[in-house]
């Protein structure tokens, strides 16, 4: 399940998303898979599945080998900061804020990278990179994956205890 | 860093440091070409499964629009333009059929491949992955084609075992295009939005009209003369310019493909 679970989702959004149409190409399952991982199991977990997925799309991606790695990485170890500074509790505002700076992030760090190296080989400039197109897309997978995030957590709550509050009985 | 167990995570960025390295280097080539021969028959279902997805609903938008159609239509018999129509048609279908003539006469090899990926939209680029790579021939800058000599893109990464193409609609693709009827401008094209395909820097007084076929011009060595690209949807004309631009609007359905040919001679 350790293995197959992740292959099956690393297929789902290579393959099914990118050629699914509406909303779907926005959606990035990975990102969303290590978020739950990070607040559901624990943090060194995660950070394992996050390894794993960034260099089994590296090895699928057109662009720098390990461009995913490291903005995967990053944006968990983002997340994982703001976890453990700003929540007490895994509500699904925590998902939400989570899935948000993930995304960010991931984004943020894959353009950075991204923009240095066609930089430096003089391919593209700034405005290619940060442009209109490039915000709105941002937007809408954001959108995108708060809403399969709430999804999860609704229907981890459903089956499990592991979300639910509790209190002490004195 | 001390929020997660330090060593654990020193030990998985020193992995992730060490595969990149390694990749770098070439040493992993065969654990990514295991990986390619493992993943891409599960890959081409997947997006095979997507693209059918994506066909139920567009015929689900297009039953939609089929009712507001047949309202149009009776406002249309009563227009004289569809005479006109048949005519743009008639010369179409020759350009079409020339281009048939001119494919199968030069009988290009091509090597058959299946799409397994699309880049997402977030990272701004058309690049679709295709399942056929250095081990089948496929090079840098061949063109990729559809049905008989439609050109979709060109190859812009190859590995072992599959190969990236940028489609025309990609903002950084150009292929050196040309008008199918022999005089007219030639030029670069460039994606626009990932809908269009440009062709800028035409002089004003070339002669450039709406629905003109545009083809390949062959002034790259890998892509031959005459793979249909699309026709001339519209023309940018700015009155102080000394240029204008010309709008193509693609032939084949690039939201739909799942199968390609690359001609590798």
């Amino acid at each position: 399940m350790v293995i197959i679970v992740p292959i099956l989702l690393f297929l789902l959004q290579q393959s099914f998303l990118t050629a699914a149409p509406l909303f779907f190409p926005y959606i990035n399952l990975i990102l969303i898979y290590c978020i739950s991982l990070l607040i559901i199991v624990n943090a060194d977990f995660a950070l394992y599945n996050t390894l794993f997925f960034g260099i089994l799309s590296d090895v699928y991606s057109p662009n720098l080998f390990g461009l995913y790695t490291i903005s995967l990485m990053f944006s968990i170890f983002l997340a994982h900061i703001f976890l453990r500074q700003l929540f007490t509790n895994r509500s699904i505002y925590t998902f939400i804020f989570l899935t948000i700076i993930a995304t960010l992030s991931f984004q943020l760090c894959h353009q950075i990278i991204l923009l240095t190296a066609n930089i430096f080989t003089m391919r593209t400039t700034f405005s290619v990179f940060f442009s209109q197109r490039y915000f709105l897309s941002m937007l809408y997978e954001n959108i995108a994956n708060v809403v399969v995030i709430s999804i999860i957590f609704y229907v981890v709550n459903y089956f499990s205890f592991k979300l639910k509050t509790f209190f002490i009985k004195i | 860093m001390r929020y997660f167990s330090n060593k654990k995570i020193i030990a998985v960025f020193l992995v992730a440091l060490l595969i990149i390295f390694l990749h770098y280097l070439g040493a992993l080539n065969w654990v990514e070409r295991y990986i390619s021969l493992a993943l891409n028959p599960a890959q081409k279902f997947f997006f095979s499964q997507g693209i059918k997805l994506s066909e139920l609903y567009n015929d689900r938008d297009s039953q939609n629009l089929e009712e507001k159609n047949a309202a149009l239509e009776q406002q249309l018999q009563m227009l004289l333009a569809e005479n006109v129509s048949l005519h743009i048609l008639q010369d179409e279908n020759e350009s079409l059929r020339n281009q048939l003539q001119f494919y199968e006469k030069y009988n290009y090899q091509k090597k058959l491949a299946n799409v397994i990926g699309k880049t997402t939209n977030s990272d701004q680029r058309q690049i679709i992955t295709i399942d056929a790579g250095l081990s089948k021939g496929i090079k840098i800058n061949q063109p990729v084609v559809v049905g008989n000599g439609v050109i979709i893109g060109k190859i812009i990464k190859t590995e072992d075992m599959i190969s990236y193409a940028c489609v025309i609609t990609d903002k950084n693709c150009h292929i050196a295009a040309t008008m199918a009827k022999g005089i007219g401008p030639s030029g670069l094209t460039q994606g626009d939005l990932g809908l269009t395909v440009n062709i800028d820097f035409v002089p004003q007084n070339e002669p450039i009209n709406i629905n003109d076929i545009i083809i390949t011009s062959g002034l790259e060595p890998e892509i031959p003369k005459g793979l249909l690209l699309g026709e001339v949807q519209d023309i940018k004309n700015e009155p102080n310019n000394l240029f204008k631009t010309a709008v193509i609007n693609p032939v084949a359905d690039l939201n739909a493909i799942s199968i390609v040919s690359i001609i590798i001679n």
